[in-house]
């Protein structure tokens, strides 16, 4: 069955570059490249979500089968940054219900055939999602997809993405420069490590860098 | 708990300064426009300034010995009541005119800057103290006196240049390198030889009067009644004249030992001055007021230069203490004596009274102006009245003036004038430099500015680099994300 068509979303030329090489960096490794990502931060609202659909994207755009899973269901992201409605059809929360099928839940995204699977609807009480089940809907997104990116929720806060970081085959730590303190990536290291995941390293995200460059080369 | 971040490099300090620019701006713009407003706003003052020597009273003094001198000179002209009283010790011993200027003025004297230097050789050997009186302009006085504030400012600052002057004694107006040093060190001497010359011509009187007491009244060519009448008028006025000195003398006796029973042995400076003729007439009060003025110098000197050893100091005060209750002791004996003298002295004069009244109990007839060109006892006992006018006042100003050598304690310090005090114009104020004060605060706020950043730059704890991910997670980073100020999504043409 293919997925439903959605909004025809691209990167700008700007973040297309940054991405594409934050892509190249996560999954250009070779044969021993992670097939699923699970991008999330230590805290809320560091953007984690623009940074695993920006990794998504620039994956559609290079050519690769991507699929993006919105694995946060606590604070959903994905479908309003890719201008999706998550109450436009099925989405995450039904497949882990069992009321869907991935391939019912995932909408195609253009121009370079992006897979997402949102959130959808909301059914009730913010729970975190069933290990069984989300291993399995991985699985299946592994068995149909040559790299799938999940979005989760902060590791903080909540318990989600130590549940969910075993599933894969590799994290993405997101930090906001000048206001993600360093303690607490320090403790979301600590907690992903328990949790027995694979930290492929830390996306610096909204860096400034505020020596102009004619300063910068002089010193 | 994660450490500071280090500064380790160039870059990390420009990188500090540009995060932190408008901070460090605006730090900067706060300093310099809260100094420029006070620089705009502050009062103008106007200032005197005189250059005073203070040297042992010994005479020339070795250069080590000068040091300690200096030492507690500037122990004791820490504060603006020292050197009040400093600047009063150049009228003697209190009660001249620059004691009272600064009592009167007392509120409104700013600032006084002291400095000592060592000033060795001839005789300005000594420390010099560089005295500053300023003025503000009091405006509310001005307003009350219906003045203008600069006017009057100026006007306190020159009257206290004229009260120092004539403090000083012989001190010229002229620059200092023209003003001989002799002629100014001649104000204190002045005030002994007032006491002395006052002191022999209440003596001269004295005798001339009993003379004029014992000698019988020359036959008189006019009317014989009257002048003889007018005669004893004469004498028994100059005897009352003369019986209100010697109790006007006994007042001020009483008085002097009312002060030194005042004196508190703890106090900073209690007062021991005694008149000269206490001093000649007991050797021993003589030696007790040396011996206290010796500990109270040597008080001082260990005060300046061991202010934390306690011992030592403590000894001295209760030496001290001892040496002042001898002293009260001594002088109470000592006025006694001349209490006793001076009652005597009275009885017989009331006596001589009594006979000048005698000689007058015939019968009465109305008194007539005495003629000019009369009897030659009439000028002389005027002449004796206006002598005694004098001495009674150079008594009363030497009262309040004692020769240093003589009253003073033979230790206390001189000073002598060297510069004499300038004297300030109300159209020259001293307005603070704008564009000095200016400079000055736009380096300390800067300084202060980029403190506060390295500061705030060391206790954030927000990640900011490559350095603090690698030191917080332990892993590198894979990619950095600028701010995307158009977003880093668009979506496409044409699309749903």
């Amino acid at each position: 069955m293919s997925p439903a068509p959605g909004a025809a979303v691209m990167l700008s030329p700007r973040a297309g570059e940054v991405f594409g090489e934050l892509w190249s960096s996560v999954f250009g490794g070779g044969p021993g490249s992670p097939g699923s990502v699970l991008v999330c931060s230590a805290g809320v609202g560091e953007g984690a979500t623009t940074v695993a659909c920006g990794l998504a994207l620039a994956g559609a755009a290079a050519g690769s089968r991507v699929a993006l899973a919105d694995l946060n269901v606590r604070r959903p992201g994905v479908g309003g940054a890719l201008r999706l409605s998550e109450t436009d059809g099925d989405g995450v929360r039904a497949v882990l219900a069992g009321r869907a099928e991935p391939s019912e839940a995932a909408r195609r995204l253009g121009p370079h055939g992006l897979d997402v699977l949102p959130v959808g609807p909301a059914d009730g009480a913010q729970r975190a999602p069933d290990a069984e089940r989300a291993g399995a809907l991985l699985d299946d997104l592994r068995r149909r997809y040559e790299r799938v990116v999940v979005d989760a929720a902060p590791v903080n806060p909540h318990p989600d993405a130590g549940l969910l970081a075993g599933l894969v085959d590799g994290v993405v730590l997101v930090a906001r420069c000048g206001r993600t303190p360093r303690e607490a990536l320090g403790r979301a290291r600590r907690r992903l490590d328990a949790a027995g995941a694979r930290v492929l390293g830390v996306v610096l995200n909204g860096r400034t860098y505020p020596l102009p460059a004619a300063l910068y080369d002089r010193l | 708990m994660t450490e500071a971040r280090p500064v380790r490099s160039r870059r990390d300090l420009a990188r500090v300064v540009f995060r932190r620019r408008w901070g460090i701006v605006g730090l900067l713009a706060v300093a310099v426009g809260a100094t420029g407003a006070g620089s705009y706003l502050s009062r103008w003052t106007y200032r005197s300034r005189a250059v005073l020597v203070a040297c042992p009273s010994g005479g020339a003094a070795g250069r080590e010995e000068l040091a300690g001198f200096a030492a507690v000179q500037a122990g004791l002209l820490k504060s603006e009541e020292t050197v009040a009283r400093a600047l009063m010790r150049l009228d003697g011993r209190g009660g001249g005119p620059v004691e009272a200027f600064l009592r009167e003025q007392s509120g409104r004297v700013a600032r006084c800057r002291r400095r000592v230097r060592i000033a060795s050789g001839g005789r300005d050997a000594g420390c010099t103290l560089t005295v500053c009186v300023t003025w503000p302009e009091d405006r509310a006085a001005a307003r009350r006196a219906g003045r203008d504030a600069r006017e009057l400012a100026a006007e306190r600052a020159q009257a206290f240049a004229a009260c120092l002057l004539a403090a000083g004694g012989a001190v010229s107006d002229a620059p200092p390198a023209s003003a001989p040093s002799a002629s100014r060190a001649t104000g204190g001497g002045s005030a002994q030889a007032d006491v002395r010359q006052a002191l022999g011509e209440l003596e001269r009187c004295r005798q001339a009067l009993a003379a004029a007491a014992r000698r019988p009244a020359p036959p008189a060519p006019g009317p014989p009644d009257g002048e003889a009448e007018a005669a004893a008028e004469a004498r028994r006025a100059a005897i009352d004249a003369e019986m209100a000195v010697k109790r006007a003398r006994l007042k001020a006796l009483e008085a002097t030992v009312e002060r030194a029973a005042r004196a508190d042995g703890d106090a900073p400076e209690p007062d021991t001055a005694v008149p000269a003729e206490l001093l000649r007439a007991s050797p021993s009060l003589r030696a007790t007021v040396e011996a206290i003025a010796r500990q109270r110098i040597e008080l001082k000197d260990l005060r300046q230069r061991y202010t934390d050893a306690y011992g030592p100091v403590g000894r001295l005060k209760a030496r001290l203490a001892d040496a002042l209750t001898d002293f009260r002791r001594e002088l109470t004996a000592a006025v006694e004596q001349e209490r006793e003298r001076l009652e005597g002295e009275l009885a017989g004069l009331g006596a001589a009274r009594a006979a000048a009244g005698g000689a007058a109990t015939r019968p009465a007839r109305p008194a007539r102006p005495a003629r000019p060109g009369g009897p030659t006892e009439i000028p002389e006992h005027r002449r004796l009245q206006r002598a005694l006018d004098r001495a009674v006042a150079a008594l009363q100003r030497s009262r309040t003036r004692p020769a240093p050598s003589a009253a003073s304690p033979p230790g206390a310090p001189m000073l002598r004038v060297v510069d004499a005090p300038s004297r300030p114009r109300a159209d020259r104020p001293h307005r603070p430099v704008l564009w000095l004060n200016l400079a000055i605060a736009a380096g300390a706020g800067l300084l202060l500015a980029l403190a506060g950043a390295f500061a705030a730059d060391r206790h954030d704890h927000a990640v900011r680099g490559a350095d603090d991910v690698e030191r917080s997670a332990g892993v590198e980073v894979l990619a950095s994300v600028p701010v995307l100020r158009r977003g880093a999504f668009r979506a496409e043409r044409g699309g749903r």
